[in-house]
């Protein structure tokens, strides 16, 4: 190799993309002797992206080696088996987009083209009736996934839905334990080398000057060095996500704990709310050009299930990404890298795309373009396809009551989306590319939630001649749903309940 | 309503091919299809080529399809599990296995790992650590049995078949399940007001039909009708060729691999068959030299929207690729697979054809990455013609592949690749394209720890490979 490794590293920014970006790299670093330093302001807040996570978060987990019991416990996670859309399509619907497939394949024809011939003739019931992690969902119901591919109990993966101020304290913890250096500052200049425009130094307001060959820019919004620095600019998605602000309350808890997430439309955005083991957070994304922050908050506070725990706490953003993600020797990961709406619970997700990312192109101190290069493109594809899942919920409604509704339904959409929708709609295919987080299961399941249904399924299928795998299957999954624990009693039977 | 009748058009392996696997997805009684045959040289797949191979994905395609391996044994078939190559990215010969190389050690891969242990020196062989060449080297194969666990089960192997036996067991298979053969010599197609084709008559008599597709080779003389779609060259393309073929009888045991050479103005394959070893060879356009073979042009391009109306180009007639990336095939199958995914319902069913004519687009660009990556990446200097390959414009996206293997020794895998990570990396390394940096995690292992990884990965196969059957006792065994 011509060059030398890289020996000094800084994150910039704790907060939930800070900690996860420290506790990976010290891991799987740990051989290299690479010295990580951490840079975090007390004075300046974290954000908390999406206290809701997609399944890949146990992959993580389980490569630090994290005890899930313990993890759960810290944070006081509960289950996710999917997230709950009500209101979406048209008021008074809800389906829910869960982890698992709806059903095998039926005779080399996948399974949603029976139900949709089905449906057609009036026969299939609703396709959640086809999907064990929903039916248990809805029933407040969780155990862990069989491991015997043959079992019903095996169609399903599930996630978790935790505090993410506490994750991020936990990962510190992990993090300090294998030394990471966490320094307390803020950063007051960045200096660049006059070459190559490598940002080589960063002095903070205590005085302190800390020096590195790579830096990951967890700041946040903006992009303190990614932006600040090398000004790599931003891709703005306003038009197709308008949203840009949202006003987070957590609330006392109420009823069984649901293993789900729910998203509720509202006038101008949406409604979140995320059961926890010791309160439920709940926050409402919305459109300023259509709504303001007063009747925004006062209709979050009318949906809480219980006494509110916290002031209102607002927040401002712009949905987009930055154009280069990693540029020079800064790599962007978190807010920095670009916001998409929580809607679909993907921004620690992206988190742990970067870190992994990261890890597999980790640079030597040559910086090799090509490298840079290859990062952004798959970040890209990445955010893209999330995009395009994202303005799917919006787009595909019926909904004509409100003046953001109608612009949501009637804007001109990515020609990507364009063609998988109509793909969708006529003839049940669902388009697949080889990137992107959000396999076939769950374009079908939100496909269909928001009301496009096939109209002309798989000649294949014969009229009925799947009936009694159909009607087999459904009473399968009603019988395993009601074999399962509540979620409440299997938390504590793992011992993951917090004292 | 679902499109009862189908039409195929081209009598040839492309066209009994898609009639075998299309009659497997319609119900009996409900639909029918029909292979109009208009004889002639069998260009249906592209390039005539006596021989054809199957590649370790393309087996993948029959078994979804619902076609029989058997089939491809009857048609002189002979496993295969890598390609030699000589005088390529360099002098002497190198064996390109099918399949994986080594193993990672942790999280990193084997090829990045063998880049950290031999520093600025040279890199080892990856044949000595590939499943498939052991087995080559060792004239001993068997395919692994579905439940076996061991390193035997990570054999990836291909095979290859006389095309014109295949047509023939493909036709045989065809018929017994119902597909009727119309044959004759003129053909006219006749489209309606709606550009749709109505009807098409041989020989004066109508044949009718809701779906119609063209297996007639680069003519395409369906789909050239819509004035949309006309055969166009590569926007990058390999160079200018002509070609010869042949067949001849063989009756030593054939060898495991396909052999292909370089000459100062092309190349020459020899792929080994039950019984017979054919035999391509491709010069310079402008090479006078070689007056021994019957040589013709060889004329490569694509079709940009293979899917028109209620018409579809399958096999030779959608694109013809330079035979060194020996996929012809495998899109033809992977073609057939697609189609029956999106099997029309309706005479006009854009949705279809816009995701069908994508995937096809992104599949050939693909495809026709793998053949000029075999020029561009060549080292034999001072030959007009190698010299001339090298300098070809190649396209951004193979560039970028071509450039961050260079780099990092990572693939950029794009959408629907003909080649797997592994099978770039393979073809890379045989091609003689060396990664300058390697990844950095590898440095977590010593280079003792590397070397200890290696021998162990070596011996195991070893053991497992001296376990197998000589070939020659396995596929006599078939025969029986």
């Amino acid at each position: 190799m011509r060059h030398t490794p890289v020996k000094k590293l800084l994150i910039v920014g704790g907060g939930t993309a800070g900690w996860m970006t420290a506790a990976a790299l010290a891991h799987r670093l740990s051989e290299l002797n690479v010295a990580i330093t951490l840079i975090e302001s007390e004075e300046i807040g974290t954000v908390g992206v999406g206290e809701a996570t997609v399944p890949h978060i146990r992959h993580f987990n389980t490569t630090l080696g994290i005890d899930e019991a313990d993890f759960m416990r810290r944070t006081r996670a509960t289950f996710k088996l999917g997230i709950e859309f009500r209101n979406w399509a048209r008021k008074g619907d809800s389906y829910i987009h869960p982890f698992g497939a709806f059903g095998d394949d039926i005779a080399g024809v996948p399974f949603h083209h029976h139900w949709a011939r089905a449906h057609h003739a009036g026969l299939s019931g609703s396709i959640e009736d086809y999907s064990l992690p929903i039916v248990a969902a809805r029933a407040n119901k969780f155990a862990y996934p069989a491991s015997d591919p043959a079992s019903l109990l095996s169609t399903y993966s599930y996630a978790y839905q935790f505090d993410a101020g506490l994750y991020a304290a936990y990962l510190r913890s992990y993090a300090e334990a294998r030394g990471v250096r966490r320094v307390a500052g803020k950063v007051i200049a960045v200096e660049q080398d006059s070459a190559s425009g490598h940002v080589s130094r960063l002095t903070l307001d205590n005085g302190l000057t800390l020096d590195a060959e790579l830096f990951v820019d967890c700041s946040g919004f903006k992009g303190l060095l990614i932006e600040g620095a090398l000004q790599s600019g931003y891709q703005d998605w306003s038009h197709w996500l308008p949203c840009d602000r949202a006003v987070a309350m957590p609330c006392a808890s109420k009823g069984d704990l649901s293993p789900y997430t729910r998203a509720t439309a509202h006038e101008a955005g949406w409604i979140w709310r995320i059961p926890l083991q010791h309160r439920t957070g709940n926050g409402h994304v919305y459109c300023s050009q259509y709504t303001d922050d007063d009747t925004a908050a006062r209709a979050l506070s009318d949906q809480l299930d219980g006494a509110p725990q916290a002031e209102p706490k607002f927040l401002r953003f712009q949905t987009g990404k930055r154009r280069t993600q990693w540029s020079k020797n800064v790599v962007a990961i978190g807010l920095s890298a670009g916001f998409l709406e929580p809607l679909e619970s993907t921004s620690i997700h992206l988190i742990q795309l970067g870190i992994g990312r990261l890890l597999d192109f980790f640079p030597d101190t040559g910086f090799d373009p090509m490298i840079a290069r290859e990062y952004n493109r798959l970040m890209d594809l990445e955010y893209t396809r999330v995009r395009d899942f994202l303005i799917l919920h919006y787009h595909a409604t019926e909904r004509d009551d409100t003046p953001f509704w109608n612009y949501v339904r009637t804007m001109p959409i990515p020609d990507s989306l364009a063609h998988k929708m109509a793909t969708f709609r006529e003839r049940g295919v669902v388009i697949n590319y080889r990137d992107g987080m959000f396999l076939d299961a769950s374009w079908i399941a939100v496909y269909l939630g928001q009301r496009i249904v096939p109209s002309r399924p798989d000649p294949r299928v014969a009229e009925n001649a799947a009936r009694i795998a159909l009607t087999k299957r459904r009473a399968d999954i009603a019988f395993a749903a009601n074999s399962l624990p509540m979620q409440a009693d299997f938390i504590r039977q793992i011992g993951a309940n917090a004292a | 309503m679902p499109l009862n009748r189908i039409v195929i058009v081209g009598g040839g392996c492309a066209g009994w091919l898609a009639a075998a696997a299309l009659v497997r997805s319609i119900e009996r009684g409900k639909g029918s299809v029909t292979v109009v045959d208009l004889g002639g040289e069998d260009d249906s797949l592209g390039v005539a080529l006596p021989a054809e191979t199957l590649l370790p994905a393309s087996l993948e395609w029959i078994a979804t399809l619902g076609l029989s391996a058997q089939l491809l044994i009857n048609a002189h078939g002979s496993f295969t599990l890598g390609n030699a190559l000589s005088d390529w990215g360099g002098v002497g010969t190198v064996f390109q296995a099918s399949g994986d190389v080594g193993a990672p050690l942790g999280s990193v891969a084997f090829h990045q790992l063998a880049r950290r242990a031999c520093g600025d020196g040279a890199p080892p062989n990856f044949a000595n650590y590939a499943l498939a060449a052991l087995c080559a080297q060792s004239q001993r194969f068997a395919p692994p049995e579905p439940t076996d666990r061991s390193v035997m089960s990570s054999l990836a192997y291909g095979i290859s078949v006389n095309t014109a036996a295949l047509r023939d067991g493909l036709r045989q298979d065809a018929m017994s399940r119902g597909v009727e053969p119309l044959e004759g010599l003129t053909l006219t197609v006749a489209l309606g007001d709606d550009q749709l084709i109505d009807h098409v008559t041989l020989d004066g008599a109508t044949v009718e039909g809701d779906f119609f597709i063209d297996c007639t080779g680069a003519q395409g003389r369906l789909i050239s009708l819509f004035s949309t779609e006309s055969f166009t060259g590569w926007e990058h393309p390999t160079p200018v060729l002509q070609y010869g073929t042949s067949l001849r009888p063989a009756h030593e045991m054939p060898q495991l691999y396909a052999h292909t050479a370089t000459h100062p103005a092309g190349w020459q394959r020899f792929t080994p068959l039950n019984g017979a070893v054919a035999e391509t060879y491709v010069t310079d356009i402008e090479d006078k030299s070689t007056t021994s073979a019957a040589l013709r042009p060889l004329i490569t391009g694509r079709r940009l929207a293979p899917w028109q109306g209620n018409c579809v180009a399958l096999g030779g007639s959608a694109q013809v690729i330079d035979p060194v990336a020996q996929c012809q095939l495998h899109l033809m199958l992977a073609a057939v697979g697609r189609l029956v995914g999106l099997l029309p319902t309706d005479r006009a069913c854009l949705a279809e054809a816009n995701e069908y004519n994508r995937q096809t687009a992104e599949e050939q660009i693909r495809a026709h990455d793998v053949a000029l990556a075999h020029y561009v990446l060549n080292q034999r200097h001072g030959e007009r013609f190698w010299d001339a390959a090298r300098a070809l414009a190649v396209p951004k996206q193979l560039a970028h592949k071509i450039a961050l293997y260079a780099a990092c020794g990572r693939i950029a895998q794009y959408d629907e690749e003909l080649y797997s990570e592994q099978d770039w990396i393979t073809a890379f390394d045989a091609l003689g394209l060396r990664a300058n940096g390697y990844d950095a995690q590898a440095n977590a292992f010593s280079v003792a720890a590397v070397e200890a990884h290696f021998a162990k990965i070596r011996n195991v196969m070893l053991s497992a490979v001296a376990a197998l059957p000589r070939y020659g006792d396995f596929l006599g065994g078939l025969g029986r």
